[in-house]
């Protein structure tokens, strides 16, 4: 009774709702991401040294206590590339981050779109990232940052075959074209097709590592897939593009 | 009003509600246990 009426009060209200907003925003950064199996690996250790100190078993609940310690060393090892993006996302987000508005995403997706359709009929190879929950810092890094408002002209131009920034592909965050000329890593799936170039591993690849959507066109026949969580679905028409974009990014995060 | 009018409660509180729910949980736990401890070492 003492604990409630302890919790009554607006100085405790205001801590949980502080705590309440931390929490929430580390599992919105480990959503989708391999940390969440460490999440996971830290719960199972937590509570497995809770059941063995309430039963007495000391030797077990010291050697818990003594790898926990190691595991926190290793997290930050093993996390650090997440861990800075985490801190640097803490540092340049509200913590209320407004989402870019409906109409916002949309007029986005019809510029890619657009882009996609131009460089399909031109049989330009191009291929394309849109960045979701998980961050891309890594692959970002290995290119050209750009910070540019995204339009379809734009993504021509920067596919255009002989400029050059046209290697390597382009990475989109909400309506900004970040990157160009960025290095995905290349899927080892045995089930691509060996007809299918270097562009679309790549592409599959990135899918696999991240949750980002990946355009990919073909500069042999001008078709486009698209890449997600490591399956990719081919031969897509513009309109289809667009539903299966709108469906997948059209949602606030 | 019109601020209000945009704010769209139902999709705030729906969006991600289980995870809401599990962040809710677990803050008041590490509220209440952290409570307990910094009370245990004032009464030692």
């Amino acid at each position: 009774m003492e604990l409630l009426a302890r919790f009554l009060n607006w100085k405790t209200i205001i801590e949980v709702l502080i705590l309440w907003v931390v929490v929430y925003r580390i599992f919105l950064f480990l959503k989708g991401t391999k940390a969440v199996y460490l999440l996971r690996g830290i719960i199972i250790l937590i509570i497995a040294f809770f059941i063995s100190q309430k039963l007495g078993l000391f030797v077990l609940s010291w050697l818990l206590t003594k790898f926990f310690a190691i595991f926190l060393i290793l997290i930050v090892i093993v996390f650090q590339p997440e861990l800075r993006e985490g801190l640097i996302r803490l540092g340049k987000k509200h913590i209320f981050h407004i989402e870019p508005k409906k109409e916002e995403i949309e007029k986005t997706l019809r510029e890619i779109v657009s882009a996609v359709g131009a460089l399909s009929r031109k049989k330009i190879g191009a291929l394309i990232a849109i960045k979701r929950e998980m961050g891309l810092k890594s692959y970002i890094e290995s290119g050209i940052y750009l910070d540019a408002d995204l339009t379809s002209e734009l993504l021509q131009n920067i596919f255009f075959p002989s400029a050059p920034l046209h290697d390597g592909g382009v990475i989109i965050d909400e309506t900004k074209v970040i990157a160009s000329s960025c290095l995905f890593p290349l899927s080892e799936n045995p089930n691509i097709e060996r007809a299918l170039g270097m562009r679309h591993r790549a592409g599959v690849g990135l899918s696999e590592h991240s949750d980002a959507v990946i355009i990919i066109i073909s500069e042999e026949n001008g078709a486009v897939s698209l890449a997600i969580n490591g399956q990719l679905t081919r031969n897509l028409t513009p309109n289809d593009l667009f539903t299966i974009l709108k469906g997948q990014l059209g949602k606030p995060r | 009003m019109r601020f209000l009018k945009k704010i769209n409660i139902k999709k705030i509180t729906t969006h991600n509600f289980w995870l809401k729910i599990i962040s809710l949980i677990i803050a008041i736990i590490v509220w209440l246990y952290v409570s307990g401890e910094i009370t245990k070492g004032v009464r030692v």
